[in-house]
C-alpha cells in the first residue's frame, strides 16, 4: 500500500471559456473547453503544444489533467517521476494533441 | 489530504490482500510453491509470493491465456473470454485509487509491462497479456485503435507503453477500481524478475 500527499495542482493555470481565471483548482471542476492554460514549475512556464502543420484556427481549446502512473515491480512507493502535467490542445476535428511535463522540465509531445 | 492506492488479490474474487512493500505478484507451475514455467506455457496458477519469489505467500486467482477468445479460470476448463462467462471477480487483480481530497475523474486509462527501467520497452523474456473487466464490458484493445483485442492475443501483448491495454475512462467519484485479468509466458529459459506491471491514467 502507498499513501501519499494528494495531487498537486497549484501549477495548473487555466483560464475558462468565460474568461475566468482558476489556480491550483481540478479540470473537472472548470467548465470546458478551456480558453488557455499553462503549467508553471519553478521559474519555468510551459504553454500548450500544437502539432507540426496545424494552425491555431485549427483548435477549439484545451484541457488539462495530471498522468498518474502505478508500479507494481521493484516498489510499491509512487515516486515523483510517476506524476507529470498534461495540457491537451483540442482540435476542432476531434483530435487531441498531448503535451506532458515532468516534475522535473521533461517535456513529451503526441497525440492521444 | 492523500492518496491511496493498492494492488488487491485473493483466491475466490473478495480482493481481500493487498500487496504489500516486500511481496511480489509471480506466476508458478504450482500451487503450493514457487515453479518455473515450461518456455512459452502459460501461468498455470499466480501467487503473491516474498521479495526473492521463493517463497508462496498467498494465491490470487489465476487467468490462463488458451486462445485470443479464451481462458482459463483457476484451472478450470476453457471459457469464452467474455462479458457472460467472465466476472470482476474471477480477474487476478484489482487496483484501487482515491485521492480523499475530492471526487475525481479518470481518462486516458492504460495497463502494461515493462522491464522497470524504460517504459516503451517490454519486460525481457516474459510475454504478457491482459484483460479489463468492466461492470459491463470485457476490454482486451491495446490503445491507439486497436480493434482485435490484441492485448490478449500471444502474438501482441502487452509489453511496453505503446502496447498498453486500451483501459475504461472513470466518471466522477471517490474511489477507483480497476479489474485486471493477466497472464505471462517466459520465452526463453531462466529466471526473469525484470518486469514492472503499471496502471496509468489522467486525473482531473
Amino acid at each position: 500500500m502507498a499513501d501519499l500527499m494528494g495531487l498537486d495542482f497549484t501549477p495548473f493555470h487555466i483560464f475558462s471559456a468565460h474568461g475566468q481565471r482558476y489556480c491550483g483548482i481540478r479540470p473537472s471542476m472548470i467548465p470546458k473547453p478551456f480558453k488557455s492554460v499553462v503549467v508553471v514549475l519553478g521559474k519555468h512556464t510551459y504553454k500548450p503544444g500544437l502539432p507540426r502543420g496545424c494552425v491555431s484556427n485549427q483548435i477549439l481549446g484545451y484541457d488539462a489533467a495530471i498522468k498518474v502512473g502505478i508500479n507494481l515491480g521493484s516498489s510499491m512507493k509512487q515516486s515523483k517521476d510517476d506524476i507529470a502535467y498534461r495540457i491537451i490542445t483540442l482540435l476542432k476535428d476531434g483530435q487531441k494533441w498531448s503535451k506532458l511535463i515532468s516534475p522535473n522540465g521533461h517535456v513529451e509531445e503526441n497525440w492521444i | 489530504m492523500t492518496i491511496v492506492e493498492t494492488w488487491n488479490y485473493d483466491s475466490v474474487g473478495g480482493f481481500s490482500h493487498v500487496l504489500g512493500g516486500t511481496e511480489r505478484l509471480g506466476f508458478s507451475n504450482d500451487n503450493a510453491a514457487v515453479e518455473a514455467i515450461s518456455v512459452n506455457g502459460f501461468n498455470p496458477y499466480t501467487m503473491a509470493t516474498n521479495a526473492a519469489f521463493d517463497a508462496l505467500v498467498n494465491l490470487a486467482n489465476n487467468c490462463q491465456y488458451i486462445d485470443k477468445t479464451h481462458v482459463s479460470l483457476n484451472s478450470a476448463a476453457s471459457t469464452d473470454l467474455d462479458v457472460a462467462h467472465v466476472a470482476q471477480t474471477d480477474c487476478t487483480v484489482r487496483v484501487d485509487w482515491e485521492d480523499d481530497s475530492g471526487n475525481t475523474i479518470l481518462s486516458n486509462c492504460a495497463f502494461y509491462a515493462f522491464d522497470g527501467v524504460v517504459a516503451a520497452d517490454p519486460p525481457d523474456n516474459i510475454l504478457v497479456l491482459a484483460f479489463e473487466r468492466t461492470a459491463a464490458a470485457l476490454r482486451k484493445n491495446q490503445i491507439g485503435g486497436d480493434v482485435a483485442g490484441q492485448a490478449w492475443d500471444a502474438a501482441n501483448g502487452v509489453g511496453g507503453s505503446a502496447a498498453a491495454l486500451s483501459l475504461a475512462d472513470q466518471v466522477s467519484g471517490s474511489n477507483h477500481q480497476f479489474w485486471l485479468g493477466i497472464s505471462a509466458s517466459p520465452t526463453a529459459y531462466g529466471t526473469h524478475s525484470s518486469i514492472t506491471l503499471r496502471v496509468e491514467f489522467d486525473v482531473s
